[in-house]
């Protein structure tokens, strides 16, 4: 018994990392998850495997969300094995987003895009039409970032589309007026980079986040962890958070309020 | 409720006697927390609140003080702690403002107003987060803001700036407790149904009655009800928002999300906003 029962989330690039984190901790909720990734291999199955070991189900859907016929086909599949989508997670990223300015090409520049402004937008868009077909409302949150407000050395091109998030979802809100659904993105900071994987695959959280390079300037005076993404999720999409909508929370251990971060 | 998010948790909240305070002692309480209820007077609903919390299995204990004052405020902590051991969450909530245009503004309301929704929160935090330092558990300080600290509305000058300096107050909070495990935020409400009803009525609770000019331009197509903002209080009470720190988080179904200035509509007289 917990705050999400019944429910059915979708999360997209959630194979290991916070995605994961994401889906087990909805999963501990009560909900049902179809975890979704790019990369469908033994570490993908792993993931929808400890989600079922929860009690609830857990489905792997292969696809690149970076198309619309990638997202169309993760969706239809997730539809066919839970048969509605109540929640959305768009976490989906590839690695080394970061990209001097001038080595930033059109090739970068666009699969960057595709994937975490075009794909998140689409993405949403289509659980957004479910969810007023099936009329019961929904939630749908996107992972934004801390770049999406402050600039820092060779992360244009990745804080522009996280930028991009923040307003896409007041648009969700305003557009989706009156059919019980809220959009908000969440914006991590400097979150554990020794993620769960293969090696350490049952827990949500890694190892801390090295805290000699950020987060000794941090007022948390810690790196966050997967659990504390997982956990803002959890509340933007259970009972506790359903008035809130087009908003962005910051999860960063005050790193953006106090403008201490020193790289 | 299965999933408790708070058991164990002493929270003292202000201005709680009925309205937003008192939806959030309810589900703090809802949630395991033992809570503290203050207000200026003691009437048919504090009892009401504290017969509420007690009949959840938690103990409600009564602190009757003004925030605006400096005594009130050191007493009220004291006497907290006395009847709790410990203090490990406050929530800076106690209001009680009114409309004043700019030009009409007097010194007599602006003292009052800072003196209790500006100074009375930083110093009662301050109080708060030094028993919570000694304690070494660390702990969580939320002041309720407003959408009126990001936007203008008729004469909401005093008040707005009051609210500003409260998600600015938490900025600086988070800074300087770095490292106690002290976190401090501001949740920002919309239009929030916090009208006193009696127990026939509180199923009418977030209609159209009340707030059914407000319901056209909010998305999520109702006025706000104190559970939503004692939602936000929870998160970022518990565990789940331990990492959420000198953040402001509106609260307001979607109403600042967009819009322009003549989509909103005129207000009824007594709504938040309105003139008088």
């Amino acid at each position: 018994m917990g705050l999400l029962d019944g429910k059915k989330a979708l999360i997209t690039g959630a194979r290991k990392g916070i995605g994961r984190g994401i889906a087990l901790t909805l999963a501990n909720e009560g909900a049902d998850v179809g975890i979704n990734d790019v990369v469908d291999d033994e570490v993908s199955q792993r993931a929808a495997e400890l989600v079922s070991q929860r009690g609830v189900k857990g489905t792997f859907h292969a696809g690149d969300v970076s198309t619309i016929d990638g997202i169309n086909s993760v969706i239809d599949s997730f539809l066919a094995e839970h048969g509605q989508i109540d929640i959305l997670i768009n976490n989906a990223i590839f690695p080394d987003q970061a990209r001097p300015l001038f080595d930033t090409d059109e090739v970068f520049w666009d699969r960057m895009m595709d994937l975490s402004l075009k794909g998140y937008f689409f993405a949403a868009q289509r659980a957004a039409k479910e969810m007023i077909a099936q009329g019961s409302g929904g939630s749908i949150v996107c992972l934004a970032s801390v770049h999406a407000y402050t600039a820092i050395e060779d992360w244009t091109a990745y804080g522009t589309a996280k930028a991009g998030l923040r307003r896409m979802v007041k648009g969700f809100a305003i557009d989706l007026k009156g059919h019980n659904i809220n959009a908000n993105c969440i914006a991590p900071g400097a979150i554990s980079n020794v993620l769960p994987d293969e090696d350490n695959d049952d827990v949500i959280d890694g190892a801390p986040h090295d805290p000699s390079r950020f987060t000794k300037h941090l007022p948390a005076a810690k790196g966050g962890l997967p659990s504390d993404i997982a956990n803002a999720v959890l509340y933007l999409t259970s009972e506790l958070g359903q008035y809130v909508n087009g908003e962005t929370i910051l999860v960063d251990g005050g790193m953006i309020a106090t403008k201490t971060m020193q790289d | 409720m299965t999933t408790k998010l708070l058991e164990g948790k002493k929270a003292l909240i202000t201005g709680s006697r009925r309205g937003i305070g008192a939806g959030i002692a309810q589900l703090f309480a809802e949630h395991g927390a033992d809570v503290g209820i203050n207000d200026i007077v003691r009437d048919d609903e504090a009892d009401k609140t504290i017969a509420t919390i007690e009949s959840l299995g938690r103990k409600a204990s009564w602190h009757q003080a003004d925030v605006g004052d400096t005594d009130d405020r050191n007493r009220m902590l004291d006497e907290f702690v006395a009847e709790h051991g410990r203090i490990d969450i406050l929530v800076n909530n106690a209001v009680a403002s009114r409309d004043m245009h700019f030009t009409k503004i007097t010194e007599e309301f602006w003292d009052h107003l800072v003196g209790h929704a500006l100074k009375g929160y930083l110093f009662l935090a301050q109080g708060a987060v030094n028993r919570m330092i000694e304690h070494g558990h660390g702990g969580s300080v939320i002041n309720i803001s407003s959408v009126h600290s990001f936007r203008a509305w008729p004469h909401d000058g005093v008040y707005g700036i009051v609210k500003a300096g409260l998600n600015r107050m938490v900025q600086s909070m988070a800074h300087d407790l770095a490292g106690s495990g002290i976190t401090a935020n501001c949740v920002a409400p919309g239009y929030i149904d916090s009208r006193v009803l009696s127990e026939g009525e509180e199923s009418t609770r977030g209609d159209d009655a009340y707030l059914g000019t407000a319901k056209g331009f909010i998305p999520n197509h109702r006025g706000g009800m104190p559970k939503d903002i004692a939602g936000a209080c929870v998160f970022l009470a518990s565990e789940l928002g331990e990492y959420v720190n000198g953040q402001t988080i509106t609260v307001d179904g979607g109403f600042l999300a967009g819009g322009v200035p003549q989509d909103s509509q005129p207000l009824e007289p007594g709504m938040p906003g309105a003139a008088e």
